[in-house]
């Protein structure tokens, strides 16, 4: 397990060191740069969308001169490598960094085939967006690597690039799937994303003070990715022609696996990030619970939980009478880590007392099948799935 | 201490300035969500309607957004073969390019910016009430109709506020929506201009 307690390869899925060929080492960043153009090329993105788009690193004002939790709170932030009390904290630290730099190459590459089938002009726009600073945030995540974590961050650097979604090789369960088509984008971009700001977040007071100003700049452009997730799901809604049922699948699929993100729910990895002040709770400084160290993930876990369900209660304000309401799916639901895994539980939270196979028939039946695939797949022909209609 | 106790005058400015503004980072998401209310079904109908380049037909529908009527003369295929040109060829932050359609009958420069800002979403929409927004903040800019070099010029100093503040602005003050920054906080300065105006005494909680 990773710091935050987030599963370094789903079960079934350890990643072949021999699938990852080295195809240049990395002498500094400039290096890695020539190494993110191939990538872009190697993942087919076409490049000329992203118009002049600037990757650069952007780096807020520090929020605290100081340690703001844990057991070094009040002593200062440390600004470089060497001031790092330990080898474990530098681990720790490194580790946290390349998990969040594989999320987000690996998202561009879940997504990079939807170009071809946006809703609108507008839409196109969002998606480029959102990929031109999910990329962005990757050269962030690699400038931190390359300038602060010697040899072993240079190279992990370049396997942020060298890892592939469609081969189970990125490192958390969400991103090897696959975005099939805009509506799980906007699914995806609702939830998944939304796990995302929970990791920036609580990374945004580190004591590691080059993460910390990294994650302000890279939580406003988050604010984007979200809303494009709720507004895109409050238009599809809107139209009325992908029945609430069948969205529901959907969500079912996806929001289990941003459960999964945070990590097991008693993580040893979160106890010490927290003893360490490098990644807090999301309400860090807005609570006023004292912190049980032993259950970090669960509580940040609860807090997303609720957060979701308060976003399906925002839809549900226009689904039709005549349509079942959106619901957020129980925690216990399809949950491939923690005191969950592998359980039987129905969508709602309810034990589910038949047989494995019973089971097997019910998951087939509240998640997305070859059948809804079909089905959405006509229904996105009519160019009036999403409000306002299209032409 | 609160805005109401430091006005005007260009002594008054700079402390104005360094009150208000923060105050109205701090507030970004509330006004920009009531100025929703109002605006974002409008907004939306347009905006994902639009396949560009914008016909004459479309980019008079533009001017639905804020009722600012039609322009006939953009119904000219010489005009709107120069606009089409102009939305395909304009690159953020350039603005000399507006120029072009100079002399165009009725096409007044809130006119064009708003066809610019929905092919372009990072060009704010220019308006009396944005400038007067900035104005409360204390930033000085200048709201001028017609569309000539000195217009165009303000509309860039217009520009370059807005980029302050969205910098400015820290990630727990920026709403989760699928408008771009610049929408944001254009419209949570309109919406400040109108609220300030209806409520003077108000002085919007800040």
């Amino acid at each position: 397990m990773s710091p935050g307690g987030r599963k370094a390869h789903p079960p079934g899925r350890s990643m072949p060191p021999q699938a990852l060929p080295m195809t240049k080492s990395v002498s500094n960043f400039e290096d890695w740069v020539d190494l993110f153009h191939q990538w872009q090329k190697d993942i087919g993105y076409d490049t000329t969308l992203l118009g002049d788009f600037q990757f650069e690193s952007k780096f807020a004002d520090e929020d605290s001169p100081v340690i703001e939790f844990g057991d070094y709170k009040g002593r200062p932030k440390w600004q470089t490598f060497n001031q790092i009390p330990n080898q474990q904290v530098k681990d720790a630290l490194l580790s946290l960094i390349v998990y969040q730099g594989d999320t987000e190459f690996a998202s561009v590459e879940q997504q990079r085939h939807l170009v071809s089938t946006a809703p609108s002009d507008y839409d196109l726009k969002s998606l480029v967006r959102i990929n031109s600073e999910e990329m962005r945030h990757g050269w962030q995540m690699a400038t931190l690597l390359v300038n602060h974590f010697g040899e072993t961050g240079k190279v992990e650097a370049a396997k942020l690039l060298e890892r592939r979604s469609w081969d189970n090789q990125r490192l958390l369960g969400s991103f090897n799937e696959p975005v099939r088509h805009w509506l799980d984008f906007f699914v995806f971009t609702e939830f998944v994303d939304r796990d995302g700001k929970y990791q920036l977040k609580m990374l945004s007071r580190s004591a590691f003070s080059p993460l910390a100003r990294s994650m302000g700049p890279m939580l406003k452009e988050e604010a984007f990715h979200l809303g494009t997730g709720h507004t895109g799901l409050r238009r599809v809604v809107q139209a009325g022609k992908i029945p609430t049922p069948l969205l529901q699948k959907y969500v079912n699929h996806w929001v289990p696996t941003a459960y999964d993100l945070f990590g097991k729910d008693a993580s040893s990895t979160a106890h010490w990030a927290y003893v360490w002040g490098i990644k807090c709770r999301f309400n860090e400084l807005e609570t006023e619970d004292a912190v049980d160290k032993k259950t970090l993930n669960d509580y940040n876990r609860t807090l997303y939980y609720n957060e979701c369900v308060e976003l399906m209660d925002q839809l549900n304000t226009i689904v039709p009478a005549s349509q079942p309401k959106l619901v957020a799916p129980s925690l216990k639901f399809n949950r491939k880590i923690g005191q969950w895994e592998g359980q039987k539980f129905t969508v709602e939270g309810e034990a589910f007392h038949g047989s494995d196979a019973a089971y097997a028939d019910y998951l087939k039946s509240v998640l997305p099948s070859a059948e809804d695939e079909a089905r959405l797949a006509e229904i996105f022909k009519t160019h009036d799935w999403i409000a306002p209609k299209g032409k | 201490m609160t805005i109401a106790h430091v006005t005007g005058g260009v002594r008054g400015l700079a402390p104005k300035r360094y009150l208000a503004e923060p105050a109205f980072l701090a507030n970004l998401k509330p006004l920009f969500w009531a100025n929703q209310a109002h605006e974002a079904d409008a907004y939306e109908a347009l905006i994902y309607a639009l396949h560009p380049p914008a016909h004459a037909d479309f980019a008079n529908r533009l001017l639905s957004f804020r009722q600012q009527g039609n322009v006939a003369a953009l119904g000219k295929k010489e005009t709107e073969d120069r606009l089409a040109r102009v939305m395909r060829t304009i690159r953020y932050p350039g603005v000399e390019p507006l120029l072009d359609l100079a002399g165009t009958e009725g096409l007044t420069l809130p006119r064009l910016t708003t066809i610019l800002h929905f092919h372009h979403p990072a060009y704010p929409i220019y308006s009396q009430d944005l400038v007067d927004g900035l104005n409360m903040l204390g930033i000085p800019c200048v709201y001028r109709e017609e569309l000539t070099e000195e217009s165009v010029a303000d509309y860039a100093g217009v520009m370059a506020a807005l980029d302050r503040l969205k910098t400015g602005v820290t990630f727990e003050n920026v709403p989760e929506s699928n408008c771009y920054l610049t929408r944001v906080v254009e419209g949570a300065l309109v919406q400040y201009a109108r609220e300030s105006r209806e409520r003077p005494q108000a002085n919007l909680g800040f």
